[in-house]
């Protein structure tokens, strides 16, 4: 199993394109602006902070990245794919293979043990059951809690919580990880448990990782860390 | 209690799909529920409706219907000589000797047969049977083999428009008019000339007899002097009465069926208006806590929940008291097991059915909500705002 | 797909109580349906227990009506008939109550067209051998306690007075679906009687039964036999007695139709309730079904899990209606259906009404996850996860 993950060290993780890409939404009526022909480029392998005030897009940037919604103009590249031009079934499939997710609240599922939720999204890949199972114990070892396999998210603590859910990012062998305010509901201590899993993730297997926060300790951790203001970028 | 209404009213419209779901549940069942009733109504009004107890049938005596009873000549005349009898003007008795059968029509739809009941009259059953009015055409004249439908028939049953004739017993009969008796069940019949269908039919007895007695309070001592009388052999019947229980088999029927769907449509709005509630009960848990720290007491968080089921019930009811009025432009002719032919009973919506209807679908909503409601009232203040 | 199974199987016990009610609406529903179902099937039973190589002649004109016995003869000569009898039906009262049994009188060649009657040869010469003689099918006897050697009294209706009878004969039926409510006697002993006494038509039947040979055409016999009898004073009609006995159910139409119509309205109410508990099931786990999204997870997918929680509860339901049917076939039916029983000849529930319960349960099932799957399918992950903040 070790094979499977380090394999991909030889792989160059993707590059990330983002084309003068626009978002707005309608909220009660009104048209709001989030993102303004943004344009971002991300290196694979490159472990990104992205911050701002509330409102400022961060949120909807890393969405359209991970490609849960979709831009109203612009193109994103993600390696060789244009994601922005999927359909919805094709971008489905994309992300099962592509992309981990990492939520601020834990979004596991509180009936199925930390190995059970880890290994969810390796039933959209065909294999063996017990593959499954291997590669979940695997990825739970990784994150330090491979002595946890069969307990359910309500015996976990909040930050042991999160690294089942990095866990499950990384089961799959994404090229890429996506935090949405990870640490935001961890004290101190977990939050650096955390953090510091996300750092040898990228660091020792290649990892592209990209963060939203509003946590400047927190965005200590990352490589780079790119600014939003109203949708446009002030940094990189 | 404004508030309580306002609170419901909100969550009703927030979980706008879930609520309209159990109010079409509720509809639903209470549709079935209203329509069985107007049909049971229907039913009674015609069992009830069919002949008048001023009238006075008499058939012969073991008969269970005028198909089976035969009364020969001489007894009949014998038997109307009896003083109580009204008679005519010319002294002669005012009587219909009818002579009953069953003939076999094809119905319009799928041109099937089914059975009819052919009742040949004579010119007295139109003022002895008071409900006899011709919707299209005229009477059939006497003497001729001419006879009118019943509305019922007409609607039907092929062949029975005016101008056309019906094969009966190898003969053409001409259909001259349409006639309706209510709801009652001559409604369902085809009439004509008794003396003429007789001899066609190779009958020569009646069926039976229909005439009035000078007052309604000789009955009783009428019926004792015909049945007791040793020469005939004849039961004597107000005729209101003989025909309801003419229908008794097929309402019994019916009532049993409609009584066990009622009982399991029942079960099941009840079972509905629980799991709803339950179910509202348990996501509002945390604000049930809030609303307890502020200072309501129990008894307020019962009635909320209960107002809102009873809210949900109350739509659902009316919708489906809306819903079974609409039968009330249908019938249902089906076959009578007692008499072997044909009868209509239609949906008759009172007010109380309406009633009835919606005080169903409380009482359901009530009944349903209690436990639910309980359990919130009961909650431990604490754990409510833990959740 | 066994992993999604107990995510599907987990997720449909998170609410204990409301699964639990849910599955009674469905198993209530169901037993609705089968009840529904079994009266129609009762209704019904007749045409199943009608045989193809037997036919009815009767009296063209109305079933009330007579035909000759002089028929007979010609009855019996036509080409294809194997064996005929011929008889009329009594209707008389029975202890004064209003009874649902059938009785008619026949002669002896009668017996030889019903030969599922099980009646034995010794029943059959004591028949011949006694002129009130009287078979009484064994539901008959069970109910109203009927002994072997009995004599009972009729009250005659269409054929007035009282008539007496020796119960020479109990005949058991060849199956359960054999309709042993009936009683038989003597075709000869009632015309004699008639003949003296009581005058309405004597020398006259009601129908005659017939078994035609193996391989001979209905239509070419009904034809044969109401020719003969074209134009006469007595017009035969002669069908077999399958379409005989579905003339009498398109009689009572009307009602079976209403009756199939409720029975859908039960499934309608079944699929209301299902997707409604559904529906608040899914909107509970609203972000749940939002990371599965995010996942990767197809809307088919979602759709198939949450028609899976849905079959969960539908057919538990539909296992609870066996349980309980096994009660119900355990009992004797009038304690289950009580005075309906008495209605029709044959009343038990057949097995192909609970086929048709699991298929709805089936399809019940798979349809109430549609609506929540489709609202699911809709919504913008983003939005979701956006709430809770």
């Amino acid at each position: 199993m070790n094979t499977a993950i380090a394999s991909n060290i030889e792989n160059q993780s993707p590059i990330i394109l983002v084309e003068r890409v626009t978002k707005s939404y309608t909220r009660g009526g009104e048209r709001i602006l989030v993102l303004d022909e943004l344009s971002i480029e991300i290196k694979g392998g490159s472990f990104i902070a992205l911050m701002g005030p509330s409102g400022s897009g961060k949120t909807t940037l890393l969405n359209l990245i991970a490609g849960i919604d979709r831009p109203d103009s612009g193109r994103i590249l993600v390696g060789d794919s244009n994601i922005s031009a999927l359909s919805e079934s094709q971008l489905t499939s994309w992300r099962a293979r592509s992309v981990g997710f990492i939520f601020q609240f834990y979004n596991l599922f509180p009936v199925l043990t930390a190995l059970e939720n880890v290994a969810l999204p390796l039933s959209l890949l065909p294999m063996k059951s017990s593959e499954r199972k291997e590669r979940a114990a695997f990825a739970l070892e990784v994150v330090g809690l491979g002595d946890r396999v069969d307990h359910y998210p309500r015996q976990l603590s909040g930050g042991q919580e999160q690294r089942v859910a990095i866990a499950r990012a990384i089961v799959t062998d994404p090229a890429m990880i996506v935090a949405d305010e990870p640490t935001g509901d961890l004290d101190r201590t977990s939050a650096t448990e955390v953090l510091s899993l996300l750092q040898r993730l990228n660091k020792e297997y290649g990892k592209t990782i990209i963060m939203v926060t509003h946590d400047l300790v927190a965005a200590e951790f990352a490589g780079h860390i790119v600014q939003l203001d109203k949708g446009k970028l002030i940094t990189k | 209690m404004a508030l309580e209404l306002q609170y419901n009213f909100r969550y009703l419209s927030v979980r706008k799909t879930s609520s309209l779901m159990t109010i079409l549940g509720i509809a639903l069942v209470v549709m079935v529920f209203v329509a069985t009733l107007m049909l049971s109504n229907g039913i009674r009004e015609t069992l009830r409706g069919t002949g008048s107890p001023k009238n006075v049938i008499v058939i012969r005596n073991g008969a269970q219907n005028e198909i089976q009873s035969g009364l020969k000549r001489d007894d009949s005349n014998a038997l109307l000589a009896d003083e109580a009898i009204v008679r005519q003007t010319d002294g002669s008795p005012d009587v219909t000797t009818d002579s009953v059968i069953v003939a076999s029509m094809r119905k319009r739809s799928d041109g099937s047969p089914s059975n009819v009941t052919v009742r040949g009259v004579s010119k007295e059953a139109y003022s002895l049977r008071e409900g006899i009015s011709v919707q299209n055409g005229r009477l059939p004249t006497f003497g001729t083999r001419e006879v009118m439908v019943g509305t019922a028939i007409h609607a039907k049953f092929a062949g029975t428009d005016i101008g056309q004739s019906l094969r009966i017993g190898g003969i053409d009969w001409n259909v001259v008019g349409i006639f309706s008796a209510g709801n009652s069940g001559f409604s369902s019949e085809v009439w004509g000339d008794s003396e003429i269908l007789m001899p066609v039919f190779r009958r020569e007895q009646f069926s039976s007899l229909t005439f009035r007695l000078t007052s309604p309070q000789e009955f009783d001592a009428f019926k004792n002097r015909i049945e007791n009388n040793p020469r005939m052999s004849v039961t004597v019947r107000r005729e209101n009465e003989f025909y309801e229980s003419q229908s008794k088999m097929l309402a019994t029927f019916i009532a049993a069926i409609g009584i066990t769907i009622s009982i399991f449509f029942s079960i099941g709005a009840i079972l509905g208006a629980i799991i709803t509630m339950h179910s509202a009960v348990a996501s509002r848990k945390h604000e049930i806590g809030v609303l307890r720290a502020l200072g309501f007491r129990p008894i307020h968080i019962f009635r909320a929940f209960a107002a809102e089921s009873l809210m949900i019930s109350l739509i659902g009811g009316i919708l489906g008291t809306i819903l079974a009025s609409l039968t009330s432009f249908a019938s249902i002719s089906t076959t009578n097991f007692d008499t072997f032919s044909d009868v209509r009973f239609g949906f008759t919506l009172t007010p109380a059915v309406l009633a009835y209807g919606v005080l169903f679908a409380l009482i359901m909503g009530l009944i349903g909500s209690f436990f639910p409601a309980l359990s919130a009232a009961r909650m431990r203040v604490v754990e409510a705002l833990r959740s | 797909m066994l992993d999604l199974f107990r995510l599907i199987y987990r997720n449909a016990l998170r609410h204990p109580v409301r699964s639990a009610l849910t599955t009674i609406g469905v198993t209530v529903a169901l037993l609705a349906f089968c009840f529904i179902h079994t009266v129609i099937g009762a209704w019904m039973s007749g045409v199943e227990r009608s045989a193809k190589n037997r036919m009815v002649v009767r009296n063209a004109v109305s079933l009330i009506f007579y035909l000759p016995l002089s028929y007979y003869d010609a009855v019996l000569s036509t080409p294809g008939v194997e064996k005929a009898g011929y008889g009329n039906w009594f209707g008389g009262l029975f202890r004064n109550e209003r009874v649902r049994f059938q009785q008619f009188a026949v002669n002896d060649a009668y017996l030889d067209v019903y030969p599922e009657l099980a009646i034995s040869p010794e029943m059959r010469e004591k028949f011949r051998n006694n002129r009130q003689a009287a078979l009484v099918g064994r539901e008959v006897a069970d109910k109203y306690n009927i002994k072997l050697g009995e004599r009972i009294q009729i009250q005659g209706t269409i054929f007035p007075g009282l008539w007496e009878f020796d119960v020479v004969g109990i005949f058991p039926g060849r199956d359960q679906q054999t309709d042993t409510r009936t009683m038989f006697f003597r075709w000869d002993y009632l015309n004699e009687r008639n003949r003296i006494e009581i005058q309405r038509q004597p020398d006259h039947i009601g129908f005659f039964a017939v078994q035609i040979a193996a391989g001979a055409e209905p239509a070419v016999i009904s034809k044969a036999i109401d020719d003969k009898f074209a134009n006469s004073p007595f017009e035969t009609l002669t069908e077999t007695e399958t379409a005989f006995v579905q003339g009498f159910i398109s009689m009572s139409s009307t009602i079976i139709t209403v009756l199939v119509f409720v029975s859908y309205v039960v499934i309608a109410i079944m699929l209301l309730v299902l997707t409604n508990t559904m529906l608040m099931s899914s909107q509970e786990r609203l972000r749940e079904y939002a990371v599965l999204k995010s996942l990767g997870f197809s809307s088919s997918r979602i759709w198939a899990l949450l028609c899976g929680e849905a079959l969960v509860i539908s057919v538990s339901g539909f296992f609870m209606l066996c349980l309980i049917l096994a009660v119900v076939f355990s009992l004797p039916p009038r304690t289950v259906f009580g005075s309906l029983v008495d209605f029709f000849p044959v009343f038990a529930v057949k097995p192909w009404t609970v086929v048709a319960s699991a298929f709805a349960s089936l399809v019940v099932g798979a349809a109430a996850g549609g609506i929540p799957a489709f609202r699911i399918a809709r919504l913008k992950v983003t939005e979701v996860l956006r709430r809770v903040e």
